[in-house]
């Protein structure tokens, strides 16, 4: 898991994520960092705080990026990305 | 053969014979009547038919049988092919005849128990149910032995397993001795902190992968999670299924994981099997391994994972087993049907919803119906409703907390109802500093220190991660041994409670609306949100206490005792709130025409 801190990750930050998703979801992170990689990144570029939408968005690591960015793009709200910045759990709102 | 090899062998069988009940059998009755009136119409047909074609007719393993077809084949060509002057032997031409009468027979057993099982579907049921829970006894056992990480114990449940694998009438009483011995050494060992798996030889994986010019991407992911690798491969189901993949150009199509994960927890036969059934293939297919691997449907685990254990905290020393195991096809297919019906958006083609549809189809349909009964549904577009909560494991119980919590309600501020995901992730932590805020604080002052400063509809986020104002301060025990009391200690049949409700199936009977504490309670701690009474000043989730009540009534526990520990069951509760609540209870039980004796029916 250690690339997750190029995302301004601690190692303390590691152990939270560990010792908070499950075992499956670790598994995605651990075995998939291509396609995490794909989407933290999208996130991490429009400002959203990473530790905090793996904690309370993680599941969004097992979608495809295509789907998240068609949600996020459909989305009626031009400052739906400024919503999800401000807190993950946004992404409800527009089904994710 | 080590205790792993039999229990993957035994895993391996169980799943054949689950293969072959399951199977309609139709294609196989085909294409045996087919191969039946080639070899009458001549038996020149014969030269064309290779052993394998015999695998579910005959033993083709057995030298004698491959060697006898093989010399009649010979002479065949002989007289047809290369028109030489020489004929069958009498033993030759009888054992054409054998060879027909025997796909006869098979094709007569296949059609009866076909027949059979049109005829008795429950039957059918029962018995593909009990293999399915004993393939996920002996997975549990086989993760168990195979993890280097996993120091528990053998039980006797576990001899039970071993125990059946030596029923076998080739088990010899030698192979049986040799077994025990081994069953106390693993035992042993592991009270010793010194847990010996069988290793496979790094080398020879790498040599074995490099042949067939994986990506480094593989290789990569080989030396991460090298002692999972070498504690579970067999190079030789490796070596066939990389083969395979290899013939069928599948090697640079399968993500880089999902080849690894296959090629350590797969076998080359399901991998085929799967592989020809489908037309047409979803990309998204050849990144999930588990629906390449054999696995059996969710519900015989229990809705939890088998990897995990009761007693095996969170090692992550098995990321390619729980990516083997995710989801059956079959649950797969199952859950894009029904997630489709009720108007979600998913889909396996299209990548859509992934996260729902990898889950176990059991937990699928109950947090449906637990969402549906919350109300979640109503007026919603289903589109918009973010899937990934069907992925939530615990829904129910989250459920009862969140309205308790004044999370979730038809009336008033309804948090988990716009940002369903708090069903996924809540932190422990933040219920009980929840519940703490709540029980020493007015209405008024709650919600204002707990909503967001943008926007009144939501939390703080550091709320939900118990951080910042919302982190305890101490440890989570500590925090709850000096606030709130211990229920076992208030309620001493509560651990026996726990232990009828943990296994038990979301829903309520109705009968228990009849029961004159439940119409009590309903008449004088009813609110106008049929999701919540109110009782000793707290909100309590009326699902919870009708479901809890229900469950232990029908295993013959009334009374007080049983009615209050269903009332705060999951609750985090000071002295004062508890006694409160308890004095409800009372209240409600004694008007509700009951005495004070505490009974078992049963």
């Amino acid at each position: 898991m250690q690339y997750l801190k190029q995302y301004n990750l601690s190692d303390d930050d590691l152990l939270v994520i560990k010792n908070n998703l499950s075992e499956d979801l670790l598994s995605v992170i651990l075995l998939q960092e291509d396609k995490v990689v794909s989407i933290l990144d999208y996130f991490y570029k429009v400002g959203v705080n990473i530790l905090d939408l793996i904690l309370l968005k993680g599941t969004i690591l097992y979608e495809n990026i295509d789907f998240i960015k068609d949600k996020i793009e459909s989305s009626l709200n031009p400052n739906f990305l400024d919503l999800i910045k401000e807190n993950p759990s946004s992404l409800d709102l527009i089904g994710l | 053969m080590n205790l792993h090899d039999y229990v993957m062998a035994k895993i391996e069988a169980l799943y054949q014979d689950y293969d072959s009940i399951s199977a309609d059998n139709s294609v196989e009755i085909e294409r045996l009547k087919t191969m039946q009136s080639q070899l009458e119409e001549s038996p020149e047909n014969l030269c064309y038919i290779l052993p394998a074609d015999f695998e579910n007719v005959f033993d083709v393993s057995n030298p004698k049988f491959s060697k006898k077809l093989n010399e009649v084949q010979r002479v065949l060509e002989g007289i047809y092919e290369r028109k030489l002057l020489m004929k069958l032997s009498k033993g030759q031409t009888q054992f054409i005849e054998s060879i027909i009468s025997g796909i006869g027979e098979k094709i007569g057993d296949l059609e009866e128990r076909n027949k059979y099982y049109i005829e008795h579907p429950e039957e059918l049921a029962d018995i593909l149910s009990s293999l399915e829970e004993k393939i996920a006894a002996y997975e549990e056992l086989e993760a168990k032995i195979g993890n280097p990480e996993d120091m528990r114990v053998l039980t006797l449940d576990d001899f039970s397993l071993f125990e059946e694998i030596t029923n076998d009438p080739n088990f010899s009483m030698k192979d049986k001795k040799a077994l025990l011995k081994q069953i106390i050494e693993y035992n042993e060992g592991v009270l010793q902190n010194h847990k010996e798996v069988a290793l496979a030889d790094k080398e020879d994986v790498n040599k074995l992968f490099s042949s067939f010019s994986v990506s480094d991407k593989v290789l990569g992911l080989i030396k991460k999670n090298e002692g999972e690798v070498l504690s579970h491969i067999n190079l030789d189901r490796a070596r066939d299924v990389l083969l395979y993949m290899k013939e069928q150009n599948l090697l640079s199509v399968f993500s880089p994981d999902a080849l690894l994960t296959i090629a350590v927890y797969g076998d080359v036969l399901t991998l085929q099997k799967r592989y020809e059934s489908l037309d047409s293939i979803p990309k998204s297919l050849f990144s999930i391994p588990s629906v390449w691997i054999n696995n059996v449907s969710s519900s015989k685990r229990g809705g939890r994972s088998v990897y995990r254990g009761k007693n095996v905290g969170k090692t992550n020393g098995s990321p390619l087993s729980s990516a083997a195991h995710r989801v059956s096809y079959e649950d797969l297919v199952e859950n894009e049907r029904f997630l489709q019906s009720i108007g979600l958006d998913v889909s396996i083609m299209g990548e859509r919803g992934l996260t729902a549809l990898q889950q176990p189809t059991n937990r699928v349909v109950e947090n449906y119906h637990v969402l549906k009964d919350l109300g979640l549904f109503e007026g919603c577009d289903m589109s918009k409703f973010p899937s990934a909560v069907f992925a939530a494991s615990n829904i129910f119980d989250r459920a009862n907390r969140f309205i308790e919590l004044g999370l979730l309600g038809k009336k008033g501020f309804n948090y988990v109802s716009n940002y369903p995901s708090a069903f996924n992730f809540f932190a422990e932590e933040a219920f009980a500093k929840l519940y703490d805020l709540k029980q020493n604080s007015s209405e008024r002052e709650y919600y204002d220190t707990i909503t967001s400063d943008f926007r009144s509809d939501t939390l703080k986020t550091d709320v939900r991660l118990a951080r910042g104002d919302f982190s305890l301060g101490e440890d989570l025990e500590t925090f709850v041994f000096e606030r709130f009391v211990d229920l076992s200690d208030k309620i001493p049949n509560a651990k026996l409670y726990d232990e009828v409700l943990r296994n038990s199936s979301y829903g309520v009977n109705h009968d228990i609306l009849d029961d004159e504490s439940i119409q009590y309670l309903d008449a004088r701690f009813g609110t106008d949100d049929d999701l919540r009474y109110v009782i000793g000043g707290q909100i309590v989730s009326r699902a919870k206490v009708l479901h809890n009540y229900s469950t232990l009534v029908s295993e013959g526990y009334q009374g007080e005792e049983a009615l209050l520990y269903s009332t705060v069951s999951g609750m985090y509760l000071t002295e004062d709130s508890f006694e409160k609540v308890a004095g409800d209870i009372h209240m409600s039980y004694q008007k509700g025409g009951n005495s004070d004796a505490v009974s078992k029916t049963i």
